[in-house]
């Protein structure tokens, strides 16, 4: 079991669960989010097994929405792979597990460095389960049901019940007061930063050295207001101050 | 590479890069013919050392054969004549680098005015390894203008094209890390040819090729980051091979369509058949998943994972880390078993059980946690890979590296069609920078606030569960317990976060987080000096699409990022490593597993 709880998130940063930039990805399915009070999809996994039994004269296995999952990592972003209808066994430095297993769409895919803890979404969008491992070798990506992972949660916490807050059901938990005020507080100083020395060029006025070859510098012409959204090829630094979903 | 630069250089740049360069390009043209290659990032370096194109190069290879013999988890010390390494004291002064120590990679995907051909390279040399590529190469320091125009000076170098960018195609970290677990970020562009000289710089080592999709696909099989490019390309593709179904793009293995010939009839011409297979197919990737209908699982799970829920930790012997999972490699359901060390398995009696029911794979291969650590621990659990030989119980042996890349003919990644479809913002830009998010949801990069220097590590936000605990309803972040700390020999087990503070017997520790991760903030502040540095010396590269406006609010906003900003919360509880109530637990107490069911 590999879980940790994070409590006293501010309330100024708390989000309901939202795919990022998932919208058209999920059409098909749901809206975007995990949708209600689901415990956790438990019969994903004895579909796994089930659709077996009554299936040697068709062939489903090519394509399969049931064996189908995704996940949005922070390293690999949102991407998505096949589920094995067996699971695996494996060591992760001396503890010995069973867990089940995805192939991700492109090897060295969702569940590399940086991905752990990456929710796993079956393909009609509830969560099935939590990464954990990935195999470097042959490329397959290790993860925790998430009902067992729930169970384990409420023997170590003492919980009664654990479940997923299903849209807008923090609500009553969020606020903005504080954030709106960082938020202001961050573009006035940004822009005291970055905005004040706009006309002349790049150089900027705090290092005195900079040549600003006067014949090829253009004023800029988006220089009005503080738009807090670079989204132009910039290398991913997406950094946004809206709320980004 | 083979000349000097004049190609959109103004003459007024004559730095000490330039004197580098042609140095360097001096020093290759001496030392090998092949030279203009080693720009190209070696998609498997041991294979690529014993290439025998000169004598340099095999005795080099020679030399890392036999270290690698004698010191098998060291790094031989040769190879790095071989092929750079990421040591900061290795690093060729030519290339850009990134904070890690990997490079960038550009390269132009020159399409013919149809969009039905693309410009493939051959190489005149016949000895060298990879004989089709692209017209690609490292970022050089003195690429101005960016990478788009770095791959264009690649296709007038290599291919001796003058054309222009039509479309960006998303960058991506390389599909198999080398050996140092570093990934190359590839970048690669569709440029449209303007004019198409018939003499070039490289002309004496790469012939032209134009070739249809599936034409171009199959040459370039051995290279998955050529093949994504591709695949990601606005390249016409359909045609060609009539397999190119939907289906069989998703999961390898022969189409469900094709029809088998009657045998009789074409007895002779079988053999012919399948020496072309290999070919004509396209590739698929090597390891996928079983198929319940195709592949014999009842077996596997009537005879084999009974008796493997047992005996895991018996067959795996000594190893620390390792796997056995079923898949289906080239067409047939197959154990595979991954380990730090083959030798240490105890397969005897595992292999009386299966029983020649199912083949059995064994090969070392790294297994690791998804978040990210400090690059040390990567780097020696990297190490392994490329030192061992693969024992194939089969009776077949392979170079573990071919095997653990997967960089065969056959083993390319899985062809799709469907991916084109996609939005192409669903496949990020490099995710290295980590996002600020004032409300993190779902896959945000999200790290332990740790003051000590140098530690912290990165994982992902899963999302907000709810605990109802006493009655009272309490939103938490769900997280892994091993972003918080590595598992070491000293880590207590069944130890967790236990409200606010993990105590053992080093005393108590509490975990804050933040977001995003002091890793990705460090590595954006790195970035954002790098672009300042360049923009100050008048470089406009970074800043001359609005004078370097967004480049000084991004630099103001990560430096105005304050511990109040980045807090988000702390761990209050977690699972701790180890033996513990859990169903997954190999080797556990089937009464107990019932209580927990």
């Amino acid at each position: 079991m590999d879980w940790a709880l994070i409590g006293d998130i501010p309330a100024w940063r708390l989000e309901d669960n939202i795919v990022a930039g998932a919208e058209t990805f999920y059409d098909l399915h749901y809206d975007g989010r995990p949708n209600a009070l689901y415990p956790v999809e438990k019969s994903f996994f004895s579909f796994l097994s089930e659709t077996f039994q009554d299936e040697d004269k068709k062939d489903m296995s090519d394509l399969d929405p049931l064996r189908r999952v995704h996940g949005v990592g922070s390293y690999s972003g949102i991407m998505d792979g096949l589920v094995s209808s067996e699971t695996s066994f494996f060591r992760l430095d001396g503890i010995d597990s069973e867990e089940w297993f995805f192939t991700p769409r492109y090897n060295g895919g969702l569940g590399v460095k940086g991905d752990s803890g990456t929710w796993v979404f079956d393909d009609f969008g509830k969560v099935v389960g939590q990464i954990i491992a990935y195999n470097y070798s042959t490329h397959v990506t290790y993860f925790t049901r998430m009902d067992y992972l729930f169970e384990h949660i409420k023997h170590k916490t003492k919980a009664t019940e654990v479940f997923f807050p299903h849209r807008g059901y923090l609500e009553k938990y969020q606020s903005n007061t504080i954030g709106e005020q960082i938020r202001l507080q961050i573009v006035e100083e940004v822009a005291s930063r970055s905005d004040g020395v706009t006309d002349s060029g790049y150089g900027d006025s705090s290092s005195g050295t900079s040549k600003t070859g006067d014949t090829e510098i253009t004023t800029p012409s988006q220089s009005s207001g503080m738009s807090m959204s670079f989204g132009k090829g910039d290398g991913g630094l997406g950094w946004d101050l809206r709320r980004s979903y | 590479m083979g000349t000097s630069q004049s190609q959109g250089k103004s003459a007024s740049l004559r730095s000490l890069s330039d004197v580098a360069e042609t140095l360097t390009n001096l020093n290759s043209s001496i030392t090998s013919p092949n030279q203009s290659q080693s720009a190209l990032r070696p998609t498997s370096a041991p294979r690529r050392s014993s290439a025998p194109s000169t004598a340099v190069s095999q005795r080099t290879a020679t030399q890392a054969k036999q270290s690698r013999a004698t010191l098998p988890t060291i790094h031989g010390a040769e190879e790095r004549h071989s092929f750079p390494t990421q040591d900061s004291s290795s690093r060729d002064a030519l290339y850009r680098y990134g904070s890690d120590g990997s490079r960038y990679i550009n390269g132009a995907l020159i399409m013919s005015p149809d969009r039905h051909k693309v410009l493939v390279l051959k190489s005149t040399n016949e000895t060298s390894k990879s004989v089709y590529d692209l017209p690609r190469g490292y970022w050089q320091v003195n690429d101005d203008n960016g990478q788009a125009a770095a791959a264009l000076r690649e296709a007038w170098q290599k291919a001796g094209v003058i054309g222009k960018i039509i479309k960006g195609i998303e960058p991506a970290p390389a599909e198999e890390p080398d050996e140092n677990g570093l990934a190359d970020w590839h970048s690669y562009f569709e440029v449209e040819v303007e004019k198409e000289r018939q003499k070039w710089p490289s002309s004496q080592q790469w012939q032209r090729i134009w070739l249809n999709y599936r034409e171009a696909r199959t040459k370039l099989s051995d290279q998955p980051d050529l093949i994504r490019a591709l695949e990601r390309s606005t390249i016409f593709k359909r045609g060609g091979s009539p397999e190119s179904t939907l289906m069989s793009a998703i999961l390898p293995g022969p189409p469900v369509r094709r029809i088998s010939p009657p045998r009789k009839s074409r007895e002779v011409e079988i053999p012919q058949q399948r020496t072309k297979k290999p070919r004509t197919s396209f590739p698929t990737r090597k390891y996928s998943v079983v198929s319940p209908v195709k592949d014999n699982v009842a077996v596997w799970r009537s005879d084999v994972l009974p008796w493997l829920r047992k005996n895991f930790s018996t067959v795996m012997g000594d190893n620390k880390n390792g796997a056995i999972e079923l898949l289906r490699v080239r067409d047939q359901p197959t154990i595979c078993i991954t380990c730090t060390d083959p030798k240490a398995l105890q397969l005897q009696e595992f292999e009386n059980v299966v029983s020649g029911l199912f083949p059995m794979h064994v090969k070392p291969g790294i297994l690791s946690r998804s978040a990210t650590n400090q690059p040390k621990a990567r780097s020696s659990e990297v190490s392994h890979d490329t030192s061992f030989e693969v024992v194939d119980v089969d009776g077949e042996e392979e170079s573990g590296y071919i095997d653990a890349s997967g960089s065969e003919a056959e083993s390319a990644l899985s062809d799709d069609e469907v991916d084109s479809d996609l939005p192409q913002r669903t496949f990020p830009l490099p995710p290295v920078f980590g996002k600020y998010q004032q409300r993190p949801s779902c896959g945000t990069p999200i790290g332990v606030a740790d003051d000590e220097e140098g530690s912290g590590s990165a994982g992902t936000f899963g999302g907000v569960v709810i605990l109802v605990e006493d009655g009272v309803e309490t939103p938490y972040g769900l997280i892994s317990h091993h972003v918080l700390e590595e598992k070491t020999d000293d880590t207590e087990l069944g130890v967790g976060v236990d409200k606010g503070f993990l105590v053992d017997s080093k005393g108590e520790r509490e975990f804050p987080i933040q977001q995003p991760s002091k890793m990705d903030i460090d590595e954006s502040i790195d970035s954002l000096n790098m672009q300042w540095y360049y923009c100050q010396r008048d470089e406009k590269r970074f800043c001359d699409d609005d004078d370097g406006k967004t480049l000084r609010t991004k630099k103001a906003f990560v430096e105005s990022l304050d511990p109040q900003m980045l807090n988000f919360g702390h761990v209050e509880y977690s699972s701790g490593y180890g033996l513990d109530m859990n169903r997954h637990q190999v080797n556990l107490d089937p009464v107990m597993l019932n209580t927990v069911a």
